[in-house]
């Protein structure tokens, strides 16, 4: 237990800042549904510790775990007939804000699936196959989904300068 | 838009990013919770399936029936692929946990019970509720808290769950370590399997799990070590009968 603690517990504050952020796009832009996020992976990561050590499959494991969470969290959200895309409670705090609000409110108009095959491609830099293993679906289907993400993202983000 | 387009775009809407406020020793204690549910559960699925097989049309966990804990790592990325080797359901555990409904109803039965003895109690965190409460997550119902005492102090943790009416528990059905020490009694009606277990970096703890005849199931679980201390000295701040009558108290009930 306690060789679990210590390892776990340097990866944990090694990785949360960077895993936070990921699951702040993969749940289209709240802070705190991030950080359940993460919390909620990092128990378990916590608990599969010994194992994906071993397999040296942590990262990959932990953004398997995060994405479908966020996944499964935003269908909840939408049978609740919440919708995150007006849920922006930071107060603008320096020049780019209007652009990160738009950046969020076009994520946030994805398909949580779409939204996961653009954050792991373009976020995480995953392959097309890497991306399908860790969604587990076809990479055709990533496929589609990149290129249906990333049309919506234009259209939505027409008129934001992107220098 | 270039990749090198999209991922600038991306990284645009982190920017704002607040400070982190993860609670490091709620992971901790969440982890742990589940790993000692695990062997409980294990215990609980044992039992279980020997009624399902009678019964023959249950089923417990679901239709696709594998543990979203237990999923399979994924494959590292240098790797070849081959098919997806995930078949877990859809049924995270909720990402908000809930302290009303029955969850408060338990709350009150622990509190009105007189389950923490005189002299033992609550250390308070900030943001938190200055005494033992109940919440319920992961489909079952939770108390993590961390004790002081006259004793001793460290973390106690209960949860409460459904299981078939007649489930019975054993010594040899919950494998304590070598190390270990496992009693299983009878009070007031209800069996109740004791384990203490002392570990080399100084962490003492006794586990106590008790089946109502109502089918609700009652683990407990205390230990010298708050949360987010690792070299725990001392004694647990309850004892084992403190913690068995936690577990048989008949306020404590499944709903």
């Amino acid at each position: 237990m306690q060789d679990r603690d210590t390892e776990f517990g340097e990866f944990l504050d090694s990785r949360a800042a960077v895993m936070r952020r990921t699951a702040y796009l993969l749940c289209g832009g709240d802070w705190h549904r991030a950080e359940d996020l993460v919390q909620t992976t990092l128990t378990k990561i916590y608990v599969a510790w010994p194992r994906i050590r071993q397999d040296g499959s942590i990262d990959a494991y932990s953004r398997k775990i995060m994405v479908r969470a966020a996944i499964d969290d935003s269908r909840r959200a939408f049978r609740r007939r919440e919708s995150v895309v007006d849920q922006l409670p930071e107060t603008p705090t320096y020049r780019g804000f209007d652009e990160a609000v738009d950046v969020r409110r076009a994520l946030a108009k994805l398909p949580a699936g779409q939204r996961a095959v653009v954050v792991l491609r373009y976020w995480e830099d995953l392959s097309v196959e890497e991306t399908a293993r860790t969604l587990g679906r076809s990479e055709g289907t990533v496929k589609s989904q990149s290129a249906k993400g990333l049309a919506t993202l234009r259209r939505l983000l027409g008129g934001v300068n992107h220098e | 838009m270039s990749d090198p387009d999209i991922k600038a775009l991306l990284g645009r809407a982190v920017e704002d990013e607040p400070p982190l406020t993860i609670d490091r020793a709620e992971v901790f204690r969440r982890g742990r919770r589940k790993l000692r549910n695990r062997r409980f559960t294990e215990v609980g699925g044992v039992a279980a399936g020997v009624v399902v097989a009678v019964v023959g049309a249950v089923v417990l966990i679901g239709v696709t029936g594998q543990d979203p804990d237990r999923l399979t790592p994924a494959t590292p990325s240098t790797t070849s692929s081959g098919p997806p080797n995930v078949t877990g359901t859809s049924e995270y555990p909720p990402q908000y946990e809930e302290t009303g409904g029955h969850a408060a109803t338990l709350t009150d039965a622990f509190r009105t019970a007189g389950l923490l003895p005189a002299g033992v109690d609550v250390d308070p965190k900030p943001g938190k509720p200055a005494h033992p409460y109940f919440i319920k997550a992961m489909g079952t119902y939770h108390l993590d808290v961390d004790l002081v005492g006259d004793d001793g102090a460290g973390a106690l943790s209960v949860e409460v769950s459904p299981v078939p009416v007649g489930t019975t528990v054993t010594c040899d059905d919950l494998k304590p370590s070598a190390e270990a020490s496992c009693s299983a009694n009878r009070i007031d009606g209800t069996d109740v399997v004791l384990v203490e277990e002392t570990s080399s970096d100084g962490r003492r703890s006794i586990s106590t799990v008790a089946v109502h005849q109502d089918g609700t199931k009652v683990t407990a679980y205390v230990s010298n070590a708050k949360s987010g201390v690792f070299k725990p000295e001392g004694d647990p701040p309850l004892s084992t009968d403190q913690l068995a009558r936690i577990v048989t108290a008949p306020e404590l009930v499944w709903g």
